[in-house]
């Protein structure tokens, strides 16, 4: 039992950049093709296409800085807070990534035809980026409470 | 199954938007521009377009001379779309859209043999519209009992009265924009939304290049292959 969750613990650490590079890698692909696509039947702001479809790039980098605020070695007594906390945040951050590389294609395709609303059709994966910012944040507050000796837990 | 949204993305998104039907003075993109757009798609798609534009297509029934081909082509369509385990994501949705159009045609087909003189139902497959039975027992009433489904039907009948081939085409032509319009999602990558955008394309290059005598003539036309179709159809059975 104990090596189960044990390695449920180095599954939790491990998650958030886990999951998290998989949200951005589908994300920056669901982007990155209609940013393509864009760019085919357009004579400028490419650079704009390009810029919109990396936002999901981020959700890899909150689940670095996770893994390392999560990495102590794994024990019988934090095990449990680490799979918690890393796997669910990783679950987020990845399915966070993938919707948001959606509403930028979305927003690249709005643009291509009315350039004058790039800065608006940006609010949806703008706030689908907060709502990932909010787990990121309030996981690493939580990371803070995971008990670090057994006598203390 | 290979899923086929990867292309979708990046070819709907080069392709320029539609506006409306009547606001278009043309095209948004030209036949070859598209065709080669679509070439992104895998060969299985890309016949599969194919074949949904011979069968759909507002040319289709003036070239095609024999019915019985053209409902055979219509069944394989649909069939092909049926499939369960075709690999096309939302194919259930792309049925619904190809047999939706196909009952429109079919009404505006069947009102029209009538108003040219057919007294008779026609006879065997003609259609592979889900309404062929109950058009064919109600034919002599002037909707075919189908008005409260489709309530545009005594508005069409009426102006096929007053022989007005042009307002008759427009209104079909904007009923199946309307239709079709309902399976457009923003945010779509899909195979069902390329079909879709394709579809529209030939419904505004149709309109684009309408002529009222062009009209008249196809109208005409139309009548005369309903009434070949109805004799070829009474022959067989006998």
């Amino acid at each position: 039992m104990n090596e189960l969750v044990i390695a449920l613990g180095w599954a939790g650490v491990f998650a958030p950049v886990a999951l998290g590079a998989i949200g951005s890698v589908i994300g920056c692909a669901i982007a990155g093709q209609a940013a393509i696509g864009a760019m085919l039947d357009t004579d400028s702001g490419y650079g704009r296409f390009i810029g919109l479809s990396v936002l999901p790039s981020s959700f890899v980098i909150y689940g670095i800085v996770l893994m390392f605020t999560l990495q102590q070695p794994v024990q019988a007594y934090n095990a449990g807070a680490l799979a918690g906390i890393g796997i669910l945040a990783g679950l987020t951050l990845m399915f966070t990534g993938i919707w948001q590389g959606r509403a930028c294609a979305t927003a690249i395709a709005a643009a291509k035809e009315k350039p004058e609303i790039f800065g608006m059709s940006i609010a949806p994966a703008a706030i689908v980026e907060g709502f990932g910012v909010f787990v990121f944040i309030f996981a690493l507050v939580l990371a803070g409470a995971i008990p670090q000796t057994g006598a203390l837990a | 199954m290979m899923n086929h949204s990867d292309e979708a993305i990046a070819l709907l998104t080069s392709l320029p938007r539609h506006q409306g039907l009547l606001e278009s003075a043309r095209t948004p993109i030209s036949r070859l521009r598209l065709e080669r757009r679509l070439q992104v798609l895998p060969e299985d798609v890309q016949r599969l377009i194919g074949e949904m534009e011979a069968v759909l297509h507002w040319g289709a029934l003036a070239v095609e001379t024999n019915n019985q081909r053209l409902v055979l082509r219509q069944q394989h369509l649909l069939e092909q779309l049926a499939l369960p385990d075709d690999g096309y994501p939302g194919s259930r949705s792309l049925r619904a859209l190809v047999a939706g159009v196909l009952d429109y045609r079919t009404l505006f087909a069947a009102l029209a043999a009538r108003e040219n003189g057919q007294s008779q139902a026609p006879v065997g497959e003609w259609t592979c519209s889900r309404y062929r039975l109950q058009i064919e027992r109600n034919w002599q009433e002037p909707h075919f009992h189908l008005e409260r489904a489709f309530p545009w039907l005594p508005e069409v009948l009426q102006l096929m009265h007053q022989q007005q081939p042009w307002l008759v085409e427009k209104r079909l032509l904007q009923l199946c924009w309307q239709f079709t319009g309902r399976f457009h999602r923003e945010g779509d990558y899909s195979l069902c939304a390329v079909m879709l955008y394709v579809l529209r394309w030939d419904m505004i290059d149709r309109w684009t290049r309408y002529n009222s005598s062009d009209a008249r003539q196809r109208f005409q036309e139309l009548c005369r292959l309903g009434r070949q179709t109805a004799m070829t159809s009474r022959g067989d059975a006998a």
